[in-house]
């Protein structure tokens, strides 16, 4: 059922695009001279989720058709790759080197133990993702969110059927109503069509295989940033795989949610976004100055939030809230917090509209 | 006084639901002990404590607060727990403590102790009960794509009354299926499904099905097949259950194949053949259509 002209597609959509959007920020962070790949690949996707969801809310209120919503975020997002593209296609082939190379500088530099941890963490890690790729783990809220994406696909409609009684409806029906200000399932119906998979099998064996590997190139980010050497970082690594494989201790903790049900949106927002939130925010609040590219880097993760799920939605301007208040206490800093302020409030409307619909 | 009640209560059911025994959470704490008194880099100092302190404050009075105060919006979910990123400040705080180890050995010793106090404060949930054999590209169960299948194939949109505890994967294969009910039928997810459906699914999940209850309800809503699960399975009693929301007591599985009794059944007779074992529901204008593993299918005359 995976074909390698599947797998090719995979590569192109769910690869290769995030890449060279997250370029867009990737030139503006730091100097701009090299790719962090991690930041590059998690900026990329929020920027996808960002893009899908400002026409699809919209559209979704008022019942447009699928294919509708299909084609006119195709157009933004071609739009937004010709920029990444015009503005990065000269540099790229330096950068990518010089990134690969200060890559391996790092590892050969390191000592022998730092290596084995590492391997060992890059094993725990492979583990973890392989549980789900060739595992089965069913989740009984797959029976709306992949319902709705199949829907889409199947019958041209963005969430005007009943999930399981596929009755039609002339507006979404309760918990669907979620979906209207974080419509990820049907970005999942987008990059099915893209990749020419069933949704079902997009969510439940490719997504995995992207999303936790990723989940943990987010985790060693913030790490990195935070504790600056990359000795302490490798086994930072180590103990979160660690931490993680054991953290199962309710159906909402972090184990549970990033090893079972990562292809649901809510789980991408807790472990992906979150992290990258996290990130964004420590930056401006450590080095005390708050950047264009951090300001919407912080608009755009907080609005790719919004995307993934309602909780996300309203995770992210309380995560910046508090980031904007310590910043205020411990720097003094008046602008810096007002701006993270307001960079989370298009993400807090969005919590409040869905908490006014549902 | 009763608000303040309310919103300890509030606090602690907060707490509970996500944390289950709380060890992870104790970790989560120690960890920033380590990083308040022990860690001397002032960069993870600044970075880590004052952000986590102010989310514990929010996360344990603010929201609580919030919640208890307005009730026509509420914002609470164990999920919002998701923003202190447990995980990643205990793995830096054990990582100072690890670092600041001089000697190699003891290091790598901590290093694998790391190991079972995870296992101790946390649950290892990894085997083959939660993650199955796949069967599938979709990773669904086999039975539940060869039933989509097979009805799918004869006729356009079939409508279906299935056992609850199979009613989710049908409509992630095809949308060209219709349930009766599913997930809306016991905890009222989605949209709560009314009470002569969910009547109706907890009658499916009997041992032996009234079917002079499921008929007339089927045949009033259109119902082209019904499928019965040869497996009956009775949960344990609401309550006992372990502070991880799992059974205490394993719930009860029986065959209704081998049910003495059946043939008692006015109409109902339990036929042998080389299609296997299944029940002659002609009198109820069932005709038997295939067996699909423990379920059997059948469709509405």
């Amino acid at each position: 059922m995976i074909t390698p002209l599947n797998i090719i597609l995979v590569f192109i959509f769910m690869v290769l695009v995030p890449f060279i959007l997250g370029l867009l920020f990737e030139r503006f962070f730091e100097n701009g001279d090299k790719i962090v790949f991690s930041r590059c690949f998690a900026m990329g996707l929020s920027v996808m989720l960002t893009l899908f969801l400002i026409p699809a809310f919209p559209m979704i209120y008022v019942g447009t058709s699928f294919r509708a919503l299909l084609y006119v975020y195709s157009v933004i997002l071609a739009v937004f790759l010709i920029i990444s593209l015009i503005l990065n296609i000269k540099s790229l082939k330096i950068k990518f080197q010089d990134s690969v190379a200060a890559i391996k500088d790092e590892l050969l530099g390191i000592d022998k133990l730092y290596l084995i941890l590492l391997i060992a963490s890059l094993a725990i890690i492979a583990f973890q993702t392989s549980l789900l790729i060739f595992k089965m783990h069913t989740d009984t809220d797959d029976c709306r969110f992949l319902a709705e994406s199949l829907e889409a696909i199947e019958n041209n409609t963005l969430l005007r059927l009943h999930v399981i009684t596929g009755d039609e409806l002339s507006f979404p029906l309760g918990e669907m109503m979620k979906e209207v200000t974080a419509p990820y399932p049907l970005i999942i119906s987008v990059l099915s069509v893209y990749t020419r998979m069933h949704p079902t099998v997009l969510a439940h064996v490719i997504l995995p295989a992207l999303l936790i590997p990723l989940c943990y190139a987010t985790v060693y980010l913030l790490g990195k940033t935070i504790l600056k050497d990359t000795k302490k970082t490798i086994c930072y690594l180590y103990i979160s795989s660690i931490v993680i494989l054991f953290s199962f201790e309710s159906i909402y903790s972090w184990g549970y949610t990033l090893l079972t049900i990562i292809w649901q949106g809510r789980s991408i927002s807790a472990v992906i976004m979150l992290p990258l939130l996290w990130y964004i925010f420590i930056k401006v609040y450590v080095e005390e100055k708050m950047t264009p590219v951090l300001f919407f880097a912080s608009l755009t993760v907080g609005l790719a939030n919004s995307c993934l799920s309602g909780m996300g939605a309203l995770m992210a301007p309380i995560t910046g809230c508090v980031f904007a208040f310590a910043n205020l206490v411990k720097n003094k800093k008046l602008i810096p917090s007002i701006l993270i302020g307001i960079s989370v409030i298009p993400s807090g409307m969005f919590a409040i509209i869905q908490k006014l619909l549902w | 006084m009763g608000t303040i009640k309310e919103l300890i209560r509030y606090m602690l059911d907060a707490h509970n639901a996500y944390n289950g025994t709380g060890m992870m959470m104790a970790l989560y704490f120690v960890a920033l002990m380590i990083i308040v008194f022990y860690c001397k880099d002032k960069h993870v100092k600044k970075a880590i404590i004052l952000p986590s302190v102010l989310l514990i404050i929010v996360m344990y009075v603010g929201v609580p607060l919030y919640d208890t105060l307005v009730y026509y919006l509420k914002f609470y979910d164990g999920r919002m727990f998701w923003m202190l990123i447990t995980p990643i400040i205990i793995s830096i705080g054990f990582t100072y403590f690890v670092m600041g180890i001089d000697d190699d050995k003891l290091k790598i010793l901590a290093l694998i102790l790391i190991i079972p106090i995870s296992l101790y404060c946390g649950e290892f949930q990894i085997s083959n009960a939660m993650f199955k054999k796949a069967e599938n590209a979709y990773r669904l169960p086999q039975s539940s794509v060869d039933i989509t299948e097979y009805v799918t194939s004869e006729m356009d949109s079939p409508k279906l009354i299935v056992p609850y505890t199979i009613a989710h994967p049908f409509r992630q294969i095809s949308t060209d299926v219709h349930l009766l009910y599913g997930e809306d039928a016991t905890s009222g997810r989605i949209w709560g499904a009314s009470g002569e459906f969910r009547m109706l699914c907890e009658e499916m999940e009997h041992v032996t099905p009234d079917l002079n209850v499921i008929m007339p309800v089927a045949r009033e809503n259109n119902v082209n097949y019904i499928l019965f699960d040869t497996v009956y399975t009775q949960f344990c009693e609401d309550g006992d259950i372990n502070i991880y929301g799992y059974p205490i007591d394993e719930n009860y599985v029986g065959d209704r194949t081998s049910t003495v009794g059946f043939d008692d059944i006015k109409g109902v007779s339990v036929i042998d053949d080389e299609s296997g074992i299944y029940w002659d529901l002609s009198y109820y204008g069932l005709k038997y259509e295939k067996t699909f593993g423990q379920y059997i299918l059948y469709k509405v005359e």
